[in-house]
C-alpha cells in the first residue's frame, strides 16, 4: 500500500515540478530591447548641428568582410518614417539638422542588420564610404567607450559621429550609439521601430544640447 | 537543469532503497518564500520546489541524515531601462533562481511515541543558487555554491505503520560566497514519509 503511495507521490511531484518550469517571453514584442552607450567625456552641450542621411544602410551578411560590398539600403517605405522619427527626437533635444557639407557637429548614421552580426569595433565604418566618401580615405571610426560587440537578428543601428574629432590614424570619434534589437516577425511592425527609437533617446538624456 | 534532474533521481533512488530499519524517506513539496536578496531580485514566491530527505534513526529522539531540495523562483519584470555606468539597457526582464540545498541532517523528536511527534531539525552543508536575468535572448548567469545552514521546525502525523504525513517550515540560509550576498528563503514543505521495516 505504501510503496503504491510512494509511487504515485514521486511520479506526482516530479511530473508538476518538471512540467511547470517556468517560461520566458510568449510575444515576440518582449524580446525588443534598447540600448544606448556614449562617451562621457564628450561634451554634447555645447554642439548643435547634426546631419542625417536621407538612407538607412541594410547591413548583410554574419561578419563584415575586408572589403565589403556596396551596400544596400531599407526601402524608403520603411526608412522615411523611421528617419523622420529620428528627426523628431533630435529636434526635441535641440539639435538643429543641417546638410552634411555644412560642417555638422556630428552625424548621425542609421544601419540595420537581419541577420546575427559581429561588429569588430569601427571596423564597418568603413561602409559607409559609400555615402561620405572620405570615410574610403580612413578606416572609419573608432569607439572611446567599449561597443556592443554582438547584435542578433533586427537591429538598427544609430552611430552619432564626430567628424572633426579623428583620431591620429584617420578614425572618427563615435560619441553615441543607439541599438533596437528583436526578433523579426513575420510582418514588420512599424511601432516596435517607433517605439524603439523613442526609448533610445528618451534614456540618453545627456544629447540635449543648449 | 538535466544535471539537477539527475542528482535528485539519483538521491530518490539511493534514499528509496534502503528501507531498512529506524530508517524513513521523505519526499516532499516545497514552497519558498524569498527574503533580503532573494526577495528583492524576485519578490514572488516559488511555487516550484521539491525535497527529499533521508533519515537514520539512532534512537526514538534523535535522526541523522541527508536532504536535498529545490526551488525555483521565477519573475517576470515589466518594460524598464536599467543603466550601468555608460550604458542603458530597456527591455522586459526574466528572472530566475534555481537554489538547490544540500544539507546533513540532525533531528531531534519532541514526541516520537504518539501519533503527532513534532520536530526540530538543523541541516548543515551547502546551498547551491543559479542566478539567471534574460533581455532578449541574452542571459546574465551567476551560479555559486556557499556554505549553507537550513534551522527546521516540523510535525509528523501518523497515518498509518509505515507511513507518516510530515508538515515542515525550513529557513535556508546560504553565505556570500562568488559576488552573491547571503541568500536565503523559507520553505513550507508538506511531504509523505516512509518509514523501513
Amino acid at each position: 500500500m505504501n510503496s503504491k503511495i510512494y509511487s504515485l507521490a514521486t511520479v506526482v511531484l516530479l511530473t508538476v515540478l518538471f512540467g511547470c518550469y517556468p517560461g520566458g517571453a510568449e510575444y515576440v514584442n518582449e524580446y525588443d530591447i534598447t540600448y544606448s552607450n556614449y562617451d562621457n567625456t564628450y561634451n554634447f552641450v555645447s554642439k548643435g548641428t547634426y546631419s542625417l542621411p536621407d538612407k538607412i544602410m541594410k547591413i548583410k551578411g554574419d561578419v563584415i568582410s575586408v572589403n565589403p560590398q556596396p551596400p544596400e539600403y531599407v526601402k524608403d517605405i520603411y526608412a522615411t518614417p523611421i528617419l523622420a522619427q529620428i528627426d523628431a527626437n533630435m529636434s526635441s533635444l535641440g539639435w538643429t539638422k543641417v546638410d552634411v557639407n555644412s560642417n555638422p557637429d556630428v552625424q548621425l548614421l542609421p544601419a540595420t542588420w537581419e541577420s546575427t552580426t559581429i561588429i569588430y569595433g569601427g571596423y564597418w565604418g568603413g561602409y559607409w564610404c559609400w555615402y561620405y566618401p572620405y570615410y574610403c580615405t580612413g578606416g572609419g571610426w573608432y569607439y572611446p567607450y567599449v561597443p556592443v560587440t554582438t547584435y542578433t537578428t533586427g537591429t538598427l543601428v544609430m552611430s552619432m559621429v564626430d567628424p572633426n574629432a579623428e583620431s591620429t590614424d584617420s578614425n572618427r570619434r563615435v560619441v553615441w550609439t543607439g541599438a533596437i534589437n528583436g526578433l523579426l516577425a513575420g510582418t514588420y511592425d512599424p511601432s516596435r521601430v517607433s517605439k524603439g527609437i523613442d526609448q533610445a533617446f528618451k534614456q540618453s538624456p545627456y544629447l540635449k544640447t543648449n | 537543469m538535466k544535471k539537477l534532474f539527475n542528482i535528485i533521481l539519483a538521491v530518490a533512488i539511493f534514499a528509496a532503497a534502503p528501507a531498512i530499519a529506524q530508517s524513513t524517506f521523505s519526499i516532499q513539496y516545497s514552497m519558498g518564500f524569498g527574503n533580503n536578496d532573494v526577495k528583492s531580485f524576485i519578490s514572488s514566491a516559488s511555487f516550484r520546489g521539491a525535497a527529499l530527505e533521508y533519515r537514520y534513526h539512532i534512537e526514538p529522539k534523535f535522526a541523522v541524515g541527508a536532504d536535498i531540495g529545490w526551488n525555483t523562483f521565477y519573475e517576470r519584470r515589466a518594460y524598464d531601462t536599467y543603466t550601468s555606468g555608460t550604458v542603458s539597457l530597456s527591455g522586459v526582464q526574466y528572472r530566475y533562481i534555481n537554489a538547490m540545498p544540500i544539507y546533513a541532517a540532525f533531528d531531534y523528536y519532541l514526541k516520537p511515541d504518539e501519533k503527532v511527534n513534532p520536530y526540530i531539525g538543523l541541516g548543515v552543508g551547502t546551498l547551491y543558487t543559479k542566478r539567471n536575468t534574460d533581455m532578449n535572448l541574452y542571459t546574465v548567469e551567476n551560479s555559486v555554491w556557499a556554505f549553507g545552514l537550513r534551522p527546521e521546525v516540523g510535525v509528523l502525523v501518523n497515518a498509518n505503520e509505515g507511513l507518516d504525513i510530515q508538515l515542515a517550515g525550513k529557513y535556508n540560509y546560504g553565505f556570500e560566497a562568488g559576488g552573491l550576498p547571503a541568500q536565503s528563503y523559507f520553505t513550507f514543505n508538506i511531504g509523505l514519509v516512509f518509514k523501513g521495516h
